[in-house]
């Protein structure tokens, strides 16, 4: 296997390889690290490389696997995190210069569960400025760059981590998806992203965007690859049913999605994606979502007031300094009363209550991850379905209804443009229901070739 | 306060607003601020339209309890 071939091989093929001496962590590192130095010009996955110590890691790795200690499926595997992941003795800037020298005095929760796992911790990615938004630019560190066609954007705000995994830059990066975070660069660049249930991993350790609608998840090259990543940090063994297929798997599609802008590629590539899992055995209705146009304004609202009070003193010492429109969105949280905040609270419950009937008689539902595929860098309008349309509000238009309702959705490669870009499926369950949504993503996963394609990059 | 929703807020309550929080907004940031503020105020008229009476406003891991009994 040549050094190229080796970064592209998932968690669940190394660790064997490692269990059984027969690739060395020290090995494995080095082929990553050579592989950020030539890829990393073009596509600027990272902020903070941290090659010194990863080598360190990887050589007590090998040492203690060589002396009998080997510590399960993650031991020795180069791993990334997404920079609002805190790390003990290691700068953790939010994607923002005014945070470039602030170095946290312990690791986040889930950091810790990794490293004792005896992950090697390769650096910390890049993201869109204080995860504020969704495309993955960032003026400060400079824009993350997708790498199907590094003109494009990866999406975001974890943008270095789905640009990282996607380009062999890592093995698993782990990233956060308040309103689509993790799934929308997910789908742009061709990856796994799973939004486990709300509250189910813990944030303990993470830098906030909203506390309510703040979720932490795995990014992988494999569904199997996201499930072990589950393993490790809950100690839940979420790989057990993968392989249980979908036969009988009730398939819910919200009417009130088939209504919402698309583009023609995407959305023939999820009718593929969807006959396919009918004839791995799937049934596929029709079900009814009426609250769904307020999940935007709930999510909005939310996320506002409580980015505005998480951010409070940054934006008082140095707001001028962000870029604006993010100061825009953050100073606009002060004028949100109390009274609004708390009408967004209960019309969320209203919400929650909906979306959880709806679920009563399906297992899953299914949707495209984002209704287009990956686009310049820069833009802030696109045209779907002969409208010109916000960038922000269609790339969020699938994904941020399940930040409001907290339920796990994951995105999954279902297919390409012309254009040779990715397009994402999202299959979402219900609350604690990971293995499900796994099992349904592994089950497709498995059906298709579109996991295994590599960017030229 | 009760604030009219067909005009949010006037320019004169959104500097007072402002003054109120330490933010000096000035010159066309401030008008861009006025702007935002007065578009996220329609997310806010939309889910006037909910009728919440009744409802307490549940954390979502207390939304999932209650479904699960």
């Amino acid at each position: 296997m040549n050094k190229k071939e080796l970064c592209f091989q998932s968690a669940t093929e190394l660790g064997p390889l490692i269990q059984a001496k027969e690739i060395s962590p020290v090995e494995l590192t080095r082929a990553y690290l050579e592989r950020i130095e030539m890829v990393e010009p073009r596509l600027n996955s990272y902020i903070t490389l941290l090659s010194e110590e990863a080598m360190q890691g990887a050589r007590q790795a090998e040492k203690d696997i060589l002396a009998g200690g080997y510590r399960g499926p993650l031991h020795g595997i180069p791993i990334a995190l997404k920079d609002l992941y805190y790390t003990k003795g290691v700068r953790t800037t939010s994607g923002c210069k005014l945070l470039d020298s602030f170095v946290p005095s312990s690791d986040s929760t889930i950091g810790e569960r990794l490293n004792e796992a005896g992950a090697i911790l390769l650096g910390k990615l890049n993201m869109h400025q204080l995860a504020y938004g969704i495309t993955g630019e960032n003026p400060d560190y400079g824009d993350s760059h997708n790498p199907w066609n590094t003109d494009l954007i990866t999406g975001g705000s974890s943008g270095g981590s789905a640009s990282a995994v996607a380009s062999g830059e890592c093995v698993i990066a782990m990233g956060s998806d308040t309103g689509g975070s993790i799934r929308i660069p997910g789908s742009l660049c061709g990856i796994v992203g799973l939004k486990p249930t709300y509250g189910l991993l813990s944030g303990h350790g993470l830098a906030s965007l909203a506390w309510g609608q703040d979720h932490p998840g795995p990014m992988t090259r494999t569904v199997s690859d996201c499930a072990l990543a589950m393993n490790i940090i809950t100690g839940t063994d979420y790989a057990k049913t993968l392989n249980s297929g979908v036969k009988g798997l009730r398939i819910g599609i919200p009417q009130e999605f088939n209504k919402m802008a698309v583009d023609a590629e995407v959305k023939s590539a999820i009718a593929t994606a969807i006959d396919r899992l009918q004839a791995l055995g799937a049934t596929v209705t029709e079900v009814s979502w009426p609250l769904l146009a307020k999940a935007a304004p709930i999510a909005a609202i939310l996320q506002m007031s409580e980015t505005t009070a998480y951010h409070s003193d940054l934006i008082k010492t140095s707001g001028s300094k962000l870029e604006e429109s993010i100061r825009v969105s953050m100073e606009g949280g002060y004028f949100i009363s109390a009274h609004d905040y708390l009408l967004a609270q209960r019309a969320r419950v209203l919400y929650v209550r909906e979306s959880l009937k709806m679920m009563k008689g399906i297992d899953v539902l299914v949707s495209p991850a984002t209704p287009i595929t990956a686009i310049k860098i820069g833009l802030k309008q696109y045209e779907v379905d002969g409208k010109k349309k916000h960038v922000i509000s269609l790339l969020t238009q699938f994904v941020r209804p399940f930040n409001v309702n907290g339920f796990p959705a994951i995105t999954v490669p279902c297919g390409f443009s012309q254009a040779g870009l990715p397009i994402g499926l999202q299959i979402a369950g219900r609350p604690f229901a990971e293995e499900t949504v796994l099992r349904a993503a592994h089950a497709y996963e498995q059906s298709t070739d579109w996991h295994k394609r590599r960017p030229s990059v | 306060m009760m604030m009219s929703r067909e005009n949010y807020l006037t320019k004169e309550l959104f500097i007072q607003i402002a003054k109120n929080n330490g933010l000096t907004p000035e010159g066309p940031y401030a008008d861009k601020l006025y702007d935002y503020v007065n578009v996220v105020m329609s997310s806010v008229r939309a889910l006037e339209e909910l009728d919440v009476s009744g409802v307490e406003p549940l954390t979502l891991s207390a939304c999932f309890e209650e479904a699960a009994k």
